[in-house]
């Protein structure tokens, strides 16, 4: 008997581990979409999540700005001089508008790769082991938004909606180590210099612009947005600075490292970015309902 | 309502409290590379199996553990298979080793360090990170020992308290239904 029992634990032992190799390969394929057992208790966990990150957010926000009463006379004697140019940019903005919009209708173009719809989201959930860097926020499908939109906070793009729940979404932190998270991105200089992002650089914390073409001229300190041309995000999403740069062995190409402006350890509040201009996604539709 | 359904309760608050704990946690306090990853739940499915009722704690193990990895890691079978598989060795060693609190701490400190390496190795696997073995350690192994040292400091004894009472009730239902 005894000899029997052993053999069931080992027959379970077995069926588990199959069933959890099973598991981890379902889960690591690429898909489009959850299946609805998946989304239900997402929702249902998001909802909890919300009933704690709002009166969490509250009582930080209240200290935040007791601490900010401290600081106000400075920052008022700063912000009031800031002011004046303000009102200056102001005006050479609505300008230069009105001027690109002219323009723009005269050589009739009609595509613009930089328009954008932006929708406010409050980060709810943080995943607690730092293993994959990933956040919920509480707006999902019912609110518009979909999968691969842009995220960004005020300082600049922290990554893109991964999972898109009923009510909530998972955001994709530019940090991940995935290599389906490539953005195309332009170095602002004289002349653009295009690049993709492909990956992230734990000891600097930094982002990697891999592969530019040695003959091009990158410099320290430019600025680097997204290019619209990936066919995924709209036009001028600020990622950072360029800090450093460095030739690869073969001196063929250079590697640019970028310190992105977002902080993504402190990320509360967010704007996801749909893309008005044509997507990749409704091509591939295109050419689907034309066949 | 039967007090045995706080366990439930308890569960889900901790799950809350985990999922917010990167904005409530002042990790500015301390060095950047640091990481603080809050294992309350694990701890308080130990507490469930040492002080309750072995099965009620591997049902909750094998339920959050599936929870989190639909929520958070997106990979099925990380927690799932390592909350259930500690619990479970955590059982088999409480029932040898007396159950006092300041053991329970030792051993929970273990079965964390555990879980850790054991989600550490599967994410090694599964090339989802590529921190070496010294990093980890280093900056993530002893802060988030520490960071639940304190928390099994601050909550294991009114825990064990509820847990205990729970137990006890529990037997005296039995023994009911036994005597009649």
């Amino acid at each position: 008997m005894p000899q029997f029992f052993q053999n069931k634990r080992l027959i379970i032992l077995l069926v588990g581990i199959i069933i959890l190799v099973a598991l981890i390969g379902f889960s690591l394929r690429e898909r489009e979409e959850l299946t609805w057992p998946e989304q239900f208790i997402k929702d249902t966990a998001g909802f909890v999540q919300i009933v704690f990150a709002k009166p969490a957010h509250f009582i930080e926000e209240i200290v935040v700005n007791a601490r900010d009463l401290v600081n106000t006379y400075e920052e008022n004697k700063r912000l009031k001089s800031h002011l004046d140019n303000y009102a200056q940019l102001k005006v050479e903005n609505d300008r230069l508008k009105k001027e690109n919009e002219e323009l723009k209708a005269i050589l009739g173009v009609t595509e613009d790769l930089a328009a954008m719809t932006p929708r406010q989201a409050m980060v709810i959930a943080r995943s607690p082991d730092r293993w994959n860097e990933m956040l919920r926020i509480d707006k999902g499908e019912v609110h518009g938004i979909k999968k691969n939109m842009a995220v960004v906070t005020a300082d600049g793009m922290i990554g893109k909606i991964h999972n898109v729940g009923k009510i909530t979404a998972d955001v994709q932190l530019l940090t991940t180590d995935d290599r389906t998270n490539r953005i195309h991105v332009a170095i602002q200089g004289e002349q653009d210099v295009y690049g993709l992002i492909e990956g992230y650089d734990e000891k600097t914390k930094t982002l990697l612009i891999k592969q530019i073409p040695s003959d091009k001229k990158v410099e320290v300190g430019q600025d680097v947005i997204t290019s619209g041309k990936g066919g995924v995000y709209p036009k001028g999403l600020y990622i950072g600075k360029i800090e450093r740069i460095e030739p690869d062995q073969y001196g063929l190409t250079q590697t640019a490292y970028v310190k992105p402006a977002a902080d993504f350890n402190n990320v509360e509040h967010v704007l996801v970015i749909q893309r008005d201009a044509t997507q990749l996604e409704d091509l591939s539709e295109l050419e689907e309902t034309e066949e | 309502m039967n007090r045995k359904w706080w366990i439930a309760v308890i569960a889900i608050i901790l799950f809350g409290v985990e999922s917010i704990f990167a904005f409530i946690f002042p990790a500015s306090l301390f060095p950047e590379d640091w990481i603080f990853v809050p294992r309350f739940l694990f701890i308080f499915f130990l507490m469930v199996t040492v002080y309750y009722d072995e099965k009620a704690g591997l049902l909750c193990a094998f339920l959050f553990g599936f929870f989190m990895d639909l929520v958070f890691t997106q990979i099925l079978g990380i927690y799932l298979f390592w909350y259930p598989a500690i619990t479970w060795l955590v059982a088999r060693l409480m029932k040898v080793i007396h159950n006092h609190l300041l053991i329970m701490n030792f051993i929970c400190l273990l079965a964390i360090s555990a879980l850790e390496f054991g989600v550490y190795f599967f994410n090694k696997v599964l090339q989802i990170t590529s921190m070496d073995l010294r990093t980890f350690a280093e900056f993530r192994l002893v802060p988030v020992l520490a960071l639940n040292f304190v928390f099994f400091l601050l909550f294991s004894f009114p825990l064990k308290k509820y847990l205990t009472e729970i137990f006890l009730e529990k037997q005296e239902e039995e023994g009911m239904f036994q005597s009649d």
